[in-house]
């Protein structure tokens, strides 16, 4: 992990639903409510960064309570309906509609969850979609692949124009003469 | 920037090919040069009619100047291509095994030294298509067993192999972090 | 001045160097430079064979000014001088991208390089001053624009507490492709992968970095 990797800084800042175990005064800011607390129980969507610190952060480092400042809740791109929806159709399925950085954003969310199952999940979408990928960008009329491309994660987004832009310049460099 | 981006850890269809103009060929001069001492090389002297290998590059410059006639390659007739074509086809889980820069010195051959093809140059120029198309196709299938730790390539060519380069090497780093997030837990 | 182009050429054939060791140091030069360009960190920098090379370009140069203006009449001679500069303009190509690979390298990772005594063993003298006032360069670059007006805690830009190292270094673990030189086993990720001699293989330099560095593998 590469501390300026740009696609790594967005996959932090996406929004995860999280329910506060205690009430902090003061924070009321982060649900829409400056100068008031947040009560226990509130339930708000922090960004990953925070939502992380906060989770894994015991409230008192002296003694071993195991109680944290928020608790992650399974997030809805997470759920078992659209599990199911990848592993049917995983070639076709919007990607980019469930989470623009759904890869980055599974690696982060499996350090600390340890989700093997998501995991394999995702090497064999991951697997079937590169394949597709590379056959389509390979293709010069790549823009009747519009459609397909706008489905694509970002990191497919990304194999998509690399290997598009290799295609084109072994192309180009056999159709030129050479002196 | 010292070297453009997206030139790190791959080359360009001109290096590949640069590395294939480093290869030797036969050639037959029709002019006599003495030997020549070079930087990286000794070109032996030339006489005519006396078979010579030097490197591509050379063979290249003495052609166009109509100073040698270059002496095909045994692999570069429709023959022998046309055998690799039906390996090819034949064995659907393998490349046939032709040379490491098969399509640059084809493509030098046919450009700057069609005239000494002892075969009809469009016939060869068809079946190298065929050739890269088949194999383009057998490349990409295998895509489909892309995982996290290895995979084998044998027989695939230079120019090949970098096509596919930055494709192969973004997703199988990708594999890679996705699993190492349930194997190690560590950054 | 008065040397013919006889003379130049069994001075040259007298010199030291015979032709399997030109050969070879092209050849090294080659290997080299592919080297630098397809692996992620930064390789030992290879002082004696670029001293070489470089001293027969400079002689190559010397022969190429002689020869053009006394004798370019002469079509034997032109055709020689055509052979001499083309290849004379591969060598150089070779040589300035060794080098601008090198640079980018050590431009990313100079933080890194600076960090470990091993690595700073890597660099030749100029590429260690290149480094270091390129560095200085960037820093007060840095500080004038932006982290100068930061708190001070803020600052660094080496910084490797807090789960993420600031400094970017080489991801040995990325993909490379090799051709076995000799059968050997290796694991990936506790997995036996068995290396068969002339076999290709896509796989993480990590995993292959030492029989690189023995030559029992080539990356390509």
């Amino acid at each position: 992990m590469e501390y300026y990797d740009i696609d790594d800084i967005i996959a932090d800042s996406q929004r995860l639903p999280v329910k506060f175990q205690i009430s902090v005064p003061g924070l009321g800011y982060l649900e829409g409510n400056p100068g008031k607390q947040v009560s226990k129980d509130s339930r708000m969507e922090l960004p990953l960064w925070l939502a992380l610190i906060l989770a894994i952060c015991p409230i008192d480092d002296s003694e071993d309570s195991g109680q944290n400042f928020v608790e992650l809740l399974p997030p809805e791109f997470l759920s078992a309906k659209v599990q199911n929806a990848i592993k049917s159709s995983p070639a076709t399925i919007d990607l980019h509609s469930i989470l623009p950085h759904f890869y980055n954003f599974v690696v982060k969310w499996c350090w600390l969850f340890e989700d093997a199952q998501l995991v394999q999940l995702c090497l064999d979408m991951l697997r079937e979609r590169a394949a597709e990928i590379n056959s389509r960008s390979s293709n010069s009329t790549a823009r009747q692949n519009l459609d397909q491309i706008n489905k694509l994660d970002e990191f497919e987004k990304r194999i998509f124009k690399l290997n598009y832009d290799s295609f084109k310049d072994l192309k180009q460099w056999l159709a030129a003469q050479h002196p | 920037m010292s070297i453009p981006a997206k030139l790190t850890q791959t080359l360009t269809p001109g290096e590949v090919n640069f590395l294939a103009e480093n290869e030797m060929i036969t050639i037959l001069p029709r002019y006599s040069l003495d030997k020549l001492q070079l930087i990286g090389t000794r070109i032996p002297a030339l006489r005519p009619m006396k078979r010579e290998q030097v490197p591509i590059w050379l063979a290249i410059i003495l052609k166009n100047q109509d100073k040698c006639n270059i002496v095909m390659p045994q692999w570069l007739t429709v023959r022998q291509l046309k055998a690799f074509y039906d390996q090819e086809v034949k064995n659907s889980d393998r490349f046939a095994q032709l040379p490491w820069h098969w399509i640059e010195i084809s493509k030098a051959l046919l450009e700057k030294a069609s005239d000494d093809m002892p075969d009809k140059p469009h016939e060869i120029r068809t079946i190298i298509q065929d050739l890269r198309e088949i194999r383009q196709l057998k490349a990409r299938k295998g895509l489909k067993e892309l995982n996290e730790s290895y995979i084998q390539l044998d027989n695939l060519s230079l120019l090949e192999i970098n096509e596919l380069r930055p494709f192969i090497v973004k997703v199988m780093d990708q594999m890679r972090k996705l699993s190492d997030s349930v194997n190690s837990g560590e950054q | 001045m008065n040397m013919n182009i006889d003379d130049i050429l069994n001075e040259f054939e007298n010199s030291t160097s015979t032709k399997s060791s030109r050969d070879l140091d092209n050849q090294s030069l080659i290997r080299c430079w592919v080297n630098e360009r397809l692996t992620p960190d930064l390789l030992i920098y290879e002082a004696d064979l670029v001293d070489r090379m470089m001293e027969r370009v400079r002689a190559q140069i010397e022969f190429i000014e002689l020869n053009s203006i006394e004798l370019q009449n002469e079509k034997e001679i032109k055709l020689t001088l055509v052979i001499v500069e083309s290849e004379l303009n591969r060598i150089n190509f070779l040589l300035r991208s060794y080098l601008r690979t090198r640079l980018s390298k050590i431009d990313r990772f100079s933080i890194f390089i600076r960090s470990e005594a091993s690595e700073v063993k890597k660099l030749s003298n100029d590429e260690y001053v290149y480094m270091e006032n390129h560095l200085k360069l960037l820093l007060d670059l840095y500080n004038t624009t932006f982290l100068g007006k930061l708190p001070e805690t803020l600052q660094k830009i080496d910084d490797t507490s807090g789960g993420l190292s600031m400094i970017t270094r080489p991801d040995l673990k990325t993909v490379v492709f090799i051709r076995a030189l000799e059968n050997n086993d290796i694991t990936v990720d506790d997995e036996p992968v068995e290396l068969i001699k002339g076999g290709i293989y896509a796989l993480r330099y990590e995993a292959i970095k030492d029989l690189f560095e023995k030559k029992a593998v080539e990356i390509i």
